[in-house]
């Protein structure tokens, strides 16, 4: 749990910094004249092209149903993968992604019984996927146009899926939610001056989704009811634009 | 008149529809189907209602066993307490001091009273004193003032409790509905039968636990004090290898023979829901079928009694009630199985009187991390009283009391109800004709109504109801789960089968149901994590 939350705060603060680099410059000039008001009207500023991304992805996810999990992996964290396609500048600087993430765990089934998971050794496949629908925003670091960094936020909607074998009717099912996500991330292009370049990036993203974990069985007896969490990603891509 | 062929095609199906029920109704032990019996000869069964000598049952060639048999002075605390209809052996109280109180204290505790404790009327049974008492005293008020000394924690008699079935007419119902009703072929899918490292303890009247062979008793004859060779043998549907450390705490609770024989067709019944040999082809299915068991036998029954009474040369028939569990024998039960390796005790035993001997018994076999598994009281019908030590269950967590239900998931019409009601299980209702078949002993070679010379080697499926056959269900699906979770402890395992009860009658716990009825695939399969 706290070297996700690290780095996230790490990738935060980074983020920030890059941003603020080139506002700190111009204020480095504070003691001079200011420029005239009247100066020659404002350049206007050039139309961002609308673009593409896509990109596949590894996750840590770090989940907040963080006992239940781990009775089930001897750790609360999650490795995943998956995949999304974003529409950059769809004005200005906005764009819009579409996300999906899935994570697998080979736990047992058992009981909670005093806080503490008692494991009856019948094997138990869960599966976690997460379809994300979102909006963001999304800027180049000026003197290192070849970074970019992003925040989005949206939709989440979650499925949890519980296998085990010889089931009876109703044991093996998925139950889905809806909840949202929030995301703050990096992206370094790999071809500075291609058009269509090849990246890699980082992002930190947090989920919450309820309506899923503590009606019954094992969340139910740690009292988790969230299947969402923090989770770390990587993120390897092209980017188009027109 | 002359009668339509239809008419007396009617007539005649009703004569013999009423031939058959007549023939079902005067030989109900022999309907049951037959299973393969020991080789030995058959014998001529007495009449039911009269008690005449009939052939002396012949049993194998060799040299026959002696039975031990209880001391005189014991015996005839038995037949006092039958024939006074006491829920007690008169002339014994039990004793527990405490902890702090050394030899001195106990010394003076017991002079207190006008006891010698170094005299031969004082035994010793682990951290319990059997004081006897011949001067005819009441043990309630003899306990009471040993209660009142400072060095005793507590001092009660020697109750005698009872098993909780009744034997039935067998020809009813469709065999092992049980079973099935609770799914248990599922269940098995998950674990199959359980593992042979569980032991279960069954305190009880006894499981035969030897061989086919001729033993000799004293009997009587209905004019002399006989000596009586009678063929002896274990339930066909039982493999001796699969009993364990056998004792009989009705002869002596500090040294009890190794040897146990059923002389009463409970304990066999019993053991026989909780795990008789499955898929062998013969009889019926048990539960937990590759556990072993644990023969403690707890109780003395009509024959026992019969045979220690001629042994002591007192002549006639002991008292038809003869019998029953005295604490003494089932504590000391309940200690050894805790102290000799069980995971789990069955106790389908209970009386009114309040047990601190046996809830304390109960306790220090939880705390060796011992499931207790016991039956609720048949005396719904009798005013409902509190029973003991079912009223004791919802304090140990770790044990259960278990009512019991039909087979359309009803409370069975004897099943007592109360706060101490935790679980239900399939008892049997001959009222709605259904009860629960096992195989053991045929009714009519022990009938102590119609029989003088009876046998113990015959076996046959039985129907039975009762508490004390709803417990035993519970005891089969504890030790699964002890099979299939090695280092669970008593009270996970009452939380498991609690949780996943169905709920049945009122919502929610309740007296007649407690927290419902056994899942046992429910609770085998366990959760996932929604």
């Amino acid at each position: 749990m706290r070297t996700p939350l690290i780095v996230l705060v790490a990738a935060v603060v980074c983020v920030a910094s890059g941003a603020a680099t080139p506002a700190l410059a111009g204020q480095g000039g504070s003691t001079q004249k200011p420029p005239a008001q009247t100066a020659k009207p404002k350049p206007k500023t050039p139309k961002l092209p609308v673009g593409f991304r896509f990109f596949g992805a590894v996750e840590s996810m770090s989940m907040t149903a963080s006992d239940t999990f781990e009775a089930q992996n001897g750790s609360p964290i999650l490795l995943g993968y998956g995949a999304g396609a974003e529409v950059l500048n769809i004005w200005k600087k906005i764009f819009l992604r579409v996300g999906y993430s899935t994570a697998s765990v080979d736990g047992t089934r058992g009981f909670v019984i005093d806080n503490e998971f008692v494991s009856n050794g019948i094997p138990l496949k869960l599966g976690v996927q997460n379809f994300e629908l979102g909006v963001g925003w999304r800027s180049y670091i000026k003197k290192h146009q070849w970074i970019a960094w992003y925040f989005s936020g949206g939709l989440n909607m979650a499925t949890n899926s519980q296998e085990s074998p010889d089931p009876e009717p109703g044991d093996n099912d998925s139950v889905s939610g809806n909840g949202f996500v929030g995301t703050v991330g990096f992206e370094f292009a790999l071809q500075k001056k291609a058009k269509h370049p090849l990246f890699v990036g980082f992002e930190g993203a947090y989920r919450s989704v309820g309506g899923v974990l503590g009606e019954s069985g094992i969340s139910e007896g740690f009292g988790e009811t969230d299947l969402g969490g923090f989770s770390i990603r990587g993120l390897v891509g092209l980017r188009f634009r027109k | 008149m002359k009668t339509p062929k239809v008419s007396r095609f009617v007539l005649v199906l009703f004569c013999v529809t009423v031939a058959a029920g007549a023939y079902v109704l005067a030989a109900p032990q022999v309907l049951g189907q037959r299973v393969p019996q020991a080789q030995v000869p058959q014998i001529t069964v007495p009449t039911i209602g009269s008690r005449l000598p009939g052939n002396r049952p012949q049993g194998p060639a060799g040299a026959p066993m002696q039975l031990p048999v209880m001391s005189e002075e014991l015996v005839r605390a038995y037949m006092e307490a039958a024939e006074r209809h006491l829920d007690y052996l008169p002339g014994r109280v039990l004793v527990r001091f405490k902890d702090t109180a050394d030899i001195a204290g106990q010394t003076r505790a017991l002079s207190a009273i006008g006891h010698d404790p170094s005299a031969s009327d004082v035994e010793r049974s682990g951290d319990l004193f059997i004081v006897k008492d011949s001067s005819g005293a009441d043990p309630h008020a003899l306990a009471e003032r040993l209660s009142r000394e400072p060095e005793v924690e507590y001092a009660e008699p020697d109750y005698l409790q009872h098993v909780h079935s009744t034997p039935n007419d067998p020809s009813f119902g469709v065999r092992q509905w049980n079973l099935q009703q609770l799914n248990f072929p599922r269940a098995w899918d998950l674990v199959a039968g359980g593992d042979s490292n569980v032991v279960v303890a069954v305190v009880d009247t006894g499981i035969t636990s030897f061989a086919l062979q001729n033993v000799t008793v004293s009997t009587w004859s209905g004019s002399a004090i006989v000596s009586y060779t009678m063929p002896v043998g274990p339930s066909p549907d039982f493999t001796l290898s699969r009993f364990v450390s056998p004792r009989d705490f009705t002869i002596s609770t500090t040294s009890p023979p190794a040897i146990v024989m059923d002389t009463q067709s409970h304990g066999t019944h019993v053991a026989g829901t909780i795990g008789e040999n499955t898929n062998n082809g013969i009889a019926f299915a048990g539960i937990a079928y590759n556990v072993r068991i644990m023969p403690l036998k707890a109780c003395q029954s009509y024959w026992d009694v019969q045979f220690a009474r001629s042994a002591a040369g007192i002549t006639g028939f002991a008292p038809l009630n003869s019998g029953g569990c005295p604490t003494s024998a089932t504590n000391a039960a309940i200690r050894f199985a805790a102290d000799n390796g069980a995971r789990v005790i069955n106790y389908s035993i209970g009386g009114t009187s309040p047990n601190t001997t046996i809830r304390d018994a109960m306790s220090y076999a939880i705390s060796k991390g011992v499931f207790v598994a016991m039956s609720n009281g048949n005396d719904f019908e009798d005013g409902n009283p509190t029973t003991y030590p079912a009223s004791y269950g919802p304090g140990l967590n770790g044990a259960m009391s278990v009512a019991s239900t039909t087979r359309v998931d009803t409370k069975a019409y004897y099943s007592s109800t109360g706060a101490q009601t935790e679980i239900a299980a399939p008892g049997g209702d001959s009222k709605q004709g259904n009860t629960i078949w096992q195989l053991t002993l045929l009714f009519a070679d022990i009938n102590e109504v119609s029989v003088i010379f009876p046998r113990f080697d015959r076996y046959a499926e039985s129907g039975f109801q009762g508490t004390s056959m709803a417990s035993p269900h519970v005891a089969g699906l504890a030790a699964l789960l002890v099979s299939q979770i090695p280092n669970i402890t008593p009270a996970q395992i009452e939380f498991i089968i609690r949780t996943t009860a169905k709920d049945i009658g009122a919502a929610g716990r309740d007296d007649s149901f407690g927290y419902g009825l056994i899942q046992p695939r429910a609770a085998l399969f366990g959760q996932g994590i929604r």
